[in-house]
């Protein structure tokens, strides 16, 4: 087990994630200044549109993945429950013709369910939400693609299109900026205001204490698998408002984005520790950088490569500051042997 | 909503352009063409004219476009860039994060291949608002699309010409099997009509045995090549492939077991592997397309557009084919065994369909 | 016989072959030597790619970049061939080198900064990836050595030569697992790290080796692999990720380390290769095997853990039973 300090073990490091936030916004700022004095354009607000955009999907992204990363567990099928909620999106917009206030809220509880059943089976059957979400992102991809059989859907809401290809306040800003953070603000209520939160960041810290302590650990996991559907729906959703033409492929690249948003963002894979901020930031970083090595006219078959290696760095540096931090609190010899565990305790 | 999104911003001038464009687009394209014809300015310097090819992402099917660039570039003199958007998967998202970088960098004309036939449609929005020209290569954006026009392949009627071709070298009758590649591609689609409509002019006498699809990758194609073989090798008298990874998978099955050499098989591009084999005689022929010309030609309409002024011309010698009404073809040529010497180790396809097309340039652009 | 009878992957095999029986007099087609031959050399890149996976979860961590390790290795092989005009022994030594030494960086980064493989692997393998493709410029390479090709291509009536390392490998991970000091370690610190920290095995040692076991399997796999398609392509690997855990998992390891049933990890290669083929056979959509493969992941675990029940404790759940375990098969 990790670091045994305190029944919550890692609950105290929760501010850490600021530190986080911090370190992300200087690296921002870093790469955004290197970025326009190495390029041109780099600022335009056309740019800086695109960049939103993106950016704003994938920080839902890192958010549903930190939803069940943060309660110790993962979720390997965001893009299973994307390819479902895309589908179901265009069934109902298209095909019914149903109008939007009503496709939408549908959309959301298909994630929701389909969220809570990988829930139920991780709690049913007692396997490790790794199998679980792995297999059901087989499941829900592939019966995704075999129900729809690879169809078109064109989606022609005007609501929508304003949604992801509108502007808000400055030709910069895209509105799905605006879903992130509200997104965002509402995981930050969940966490640091609310008694569901804190019960999901003690499972994650530590699922034997937070049982013993009286936690009703099944209903916690249950409602972050049904938090992590949420945001993969809406996702799905923000995804279709800029890409119109729909089919059941989307959410094949989901995986790495949502990882990369919440690990860089600071939300340990050990569980027990988030930081909203973080994943906002860390989206916009991800994906300033794709845009930044475009225009500093790195060879574009070699992007993929620092795209890695940024991932790589960025744990790193992460993994140093922790390390720092605890030295400073415990003796050092302790630590010396967490991360590496994604599962729970196993005492000698 | 749309309102409050309006009055607000400050510097208005864009924004307005932007969602107006993109409203206008839901309702028709026509209105907008005019629009952005006159904020396009009439005649540019060559030193400030920057154009990009885009592809889909890594793959080997736009590489010839490489060399279209450099060779355009130099015979121009303005600046002609291969820029591929880092996407294995053809991500429509990252296309689009791409092209707005290029153009944040100063490129001002764009030849691309749409990952999302109406996915990247609101970015052709923001484009054209700004004046920049996009020609559609090698995949059309769906109507109503502010893209100029589209340069690609006829797949419906190459996919069908395909299926004529093996049809008759099975003297028309005989069983066939058809692989292909991601059903969720549009173009999976437009292949499927046309060998399904290849298959019915033989009114029964050929049979569509089998379709395998979504086989388009390097670890699927092989396995689903050899399975299908296995079942139905003995009942099979041809066989064609539309995708690159089922030809080579093909071809090199074909050219390890001589014992499924009656059937025959026509696959797609020009994989060495799949030249080896017809050079070989062990497949029957392969499909090409015509990628090089279809970087040089867009290339030299872009420039046209926007060093001579010129703009296209709405009742130039377009096709309708599946979702947009502005096509031109780029070419599709059937290479048999006798035709390999001719065209192996060429970069530039099929040349003669370029030619042909570069000199229709004065019926698509009508220039001041 | 008591004991095979009771590993998990016995009832899997029984019932694919008790399948294969039933299939083989419905459909003529499906026990031809040829068909068989398709199935094995499936099974074959399968098996060795499940291996690489396996390693790494016998010491309780895992591995993303196997798919990667192999798109680099491919190519590396390819151009070292084809464009470099090495001969087939260099260029397949360099390729299995390089694999060596990616699986190598893993280890040391992960033991070095105290990671979880997973978000390491994650990370370079998405730099391995890139690499590939920088270098490549998404072109393959197309000339490829015979004896490659005979590899990946050749038989003796349903026997596939890729066979011969599959088997090879599976036996020399097997018993090394069993036999080997290092393999037994492995497991040890896989099965209870406490235990094995008291008994002064070095954690850190276990993971660097089964990471570079893990790369060296992947480059192996690679190399098997590029007569199969008879060009290497950066983008061999590119889908893997989902089958390489699919294959050990299904072969009954244990995600929370401590057993590596290499045998078991063969008979589900073989499985899913079986139900590739089963499905064009039989004709049916080809997108159902995605599906397929995820409710065979479900069967599998919950058949094993009824098989568990009967036999003793799983180590596939959450919540292990707190003590040590080493198992091999």
């Amino acid at each position: 087990m990790p670091i045994a300090g305190g029944r919550f073990g890692r609950l105290d490091v929760v501010f850490g994630g600021q530190t986080s936030a911090f370190g992300l916004v200087l690296l921002i700022g870093l790469t955004w200044t290197a970025f326009t004095l190495a390029g041109s354009g780099f600022l335009s607000s056309f740019n800086l549109f695109s960049i939103g955009q993106l950016a704003a999907r994938d920080a839902v992204l890192g958010m549903a993945q930190a939803m069940l990363v943060v309660a110790a567990r993962m979720n390997l099928a965001v893009g299973g429950i994307g390819a479902v909620c895309t589908s179901l999106l265009g069934f109902l917009l298209v095909s019914v013709a149903a109008p939007l206030w009503l496709a939408v809220p549908l959309v959301c509880a298909g994630g929701v369910l389909a969220a809570l059943l990988m829930g139920w089976v991780e709690l049913t059957t007692g396997l490790s939400s790794f199998v679980v979400t792995l297999a059901f992102l087989s499941v829900y991809a592939g019966g995704a693609l075999l129900v729809t059989g690879g169809r078109q859907f064109q989606i022609t809401s005007q609501a929508l299109t304003v949604l992801g290809s509108g502007t808000l306040l400055s030709p910069a800003l895209c509105p799905l900026v605006a879903v992130a953070i509200a997104c965002g603000m509402v995981c930050w209520l969940l966490y640091f205001r609310s008694s569901l939160g804190w019960k999901m960041l003690a499972v994650g810290a530590n699922e034997r204490a937070a049982r013993v302590s009286g936690i009703n650990v099944p209903w916690v996991v249950l409602a972050a698998y049904g938090l992590s559907g949420l945001l993969c729906a809406i996702a799905a959703i923000m995804n279709a408002s800029y890409e119109l033409n729909v089919n059941a492929g989307f959410g094949a690249d989901w995986l790495l984005p949502s990882f990369i948003a919440a690990v860089l963002g600071g939300v340990a894979l050990t569980g027990g520790e988030v930081s909203v901020a973080g994943i906002l930031l860390a989206a916009l970083f991800y994906d300033s950088l794709q845009s930044g090595l475009t225009i500093i006219n790195v060879p574009s078959y070699w992007i993929e490569l620092p795209q890695g290696l940024v991932l790589l760095v960025a744990v790193l540096l992460d993994q140093l500051r922790r390390r720092r931090a605890r030295s400073r609190h415990r003796a050092p010899a302790v630590g010396a042997q967490a991360a590496a565990e994604p599962e729970a305790a196993v005492s000698p | 909503m749309k309102n409050s999104f309006q009055s607000q911003g400050r510097r208005l001038r864009h924004s307005v352009l932007a969602a107006v464009a993109s409203f206008a687009l839901a309702v028709t394209m026509g209105a907008v063409a005019p629009a952005n014809a006159e904020t396009a300015p009439a005649m540019m310097p060559k030193s400030k004219i920057k154009i990009a090819l885009i592809p889909g992402g890594p793959n080997v099917y736009f590489a010839p476009w490489a060399a279209a660039a450099a060779a355009e570039s130099k015979a121009l003199g303005v600046t002609v860039s291969y820029v591929v958007p880092p996407t294995p998967t053809f991500d429509p998202s990252v296309e689009m994060s791409t092209i707005e970088s290029l153009v944040a960098k100063g490129y001002n004309a764009f030849a691309i291949f749409p990952d999302g036939e109406a996915s990247i449609v609101p970015l052709y929005n923001r484009l054209r608002a700004r004046g920049i020209p996009i020609i559609d290569i090698a995949g059309c954006t769906s109507d109503p699309t502010p893209a100029l026009l589209c340069f690609a392949t006829n797949v419906e009627a190459s996919a069908k010409y395909e299926t004529e071709v093996l049809s008759k070298a099975m003297d028309g009758k005989g069983n066939i099997a058809f692989l292909t590649g991601l059903l969720t591609d549009a173009n999976t689609a437009l292949r499927d009509d046309g060998v399904k409509a290849g298959v019915d002019e033989t009114q029964g006498k050929v049979n569509l045995v089998q379709v395998v699809s979504n086989i388009d990758s390097p670890s699927a194609a092989p396995p689903a090549v050899e399975s299908l073989l296995a079942s139905k090798g003995s009942d099979l008298t041809g066989m064609l492939s539309t995708d690159y990874y089922p030809s080579v998978a093909a071809a090199s099955v074909l050219s390890g077991n001589a014992q499924f050499r009656h059937i025959l098989f026509i696959g797609q591009d020009n994989d060495p592997t799949v030249m080896n084999a017809l050079t070989n005689g062990y497949i029957y022929g392969t499909m090409w397309q015509n990628s090089y010309g279809q970087g040089v030609v867009a290339a030299q309409w872009l420039y046209k557009i926007l060093a001579e002024g010129c703009k296209v011309n709405q009742n130039g010698p377009f096709t309708k084919v599946g979702s947009t009404a502005h096509f031109i073809d780029s070419g599709y040529l059937f290479v048999g065994k006798d035709m390999v010497k001719q065209y192996a180790g060429g970069m530039e396809n099929i040349p003669a369909t370029t030619a042909k097309v570069l000199k229709e340039t004065n019926a698509v652009l009508s220039c001041p | 016989m008591r004991r095979l009878l009771s590993t998990q992957w016995a009832p899997l095999l029984a019932a694919t072959i008790l399948a294969g029986i039933v299939l083989g007099f419905v459909t003529r087609q499906f026990g031809t030597a040829f068909n068989i031959y398709t199935i094995l050399q499936t099974a074959a890149i399968y098996a060795a790619i499940g291996l690489a996976q396996m390693v790494v979860l016998a010491v309780a961590d895992m591995s993303l970049a196997v798919g990667g390790i192999a798109g680099l290795v491919t190519i590396t092989v390819g151009g070292l061939y084809d464009a470099q005009h090495c001969s087939v022994a260099a260029a397949v030594a360099a390729g299995l080198g390089l694999g060596l030494a990616c699986g190598l960086v893993n280890g040391l980064i992960i033991v070095g900064m105290n990671l979880s493989g997973f978000i390491v692997t994650l990370a370079t393998g998405t730099a391995f990836t890139g690499i590939a493709y920088g270098i490549t410029s998404a072109i393959p390479y197309s000339t490829i050595p015979p004896a490659l090709v005979s590899l990946g291509q050749g038989r003796v009536s349903f026997f596939s030569f890729l066979l011969l390392p599959a088997i090879a490998l599976t036996i020399a991970v097997g018993a090394g697992f069993r036999w080997l000091p290092i393999g037994r370690s492995l497991l040890a610190v896989g099965g209870n790290r406490e235990a094995a920290l008291l008994s002064g095995i070095s954690r850190a040692r276990a993971i660097v080796v089964a990471h570079a076991a893990s790369g060296l399997l992947a480059g192996i796999t690679a190399v098997m692999y590029i007569g199969v398609l008879r060009s290497a392509t950066p983008a061999t690997g590119s889908d893997w990720l989902i089958i390489s855990f699919a294959v050990p998992i299904i072969g009954g390891t244990a995600l929370v380390g401590g057993e590596a049933p290499a045998m078991g990890c063969f008979v589900a290669a073989l499985v899913l290769a079986a139900i590739n083929d089963v499905l064009i056979v039989l004709n049916v959509n080809t997108e159902a095997v995605q599906m397929a493969e995820g409710l065979l992941i479900f069967a599998a675990v919950i058949s094993g853990k009824l098989g568990q029940r009967i036999h003793g404790p799983s180590l596939m759940w959450r919540k292990p039973a707190a003590r040590g375990r080493v198992r091999a098969s």
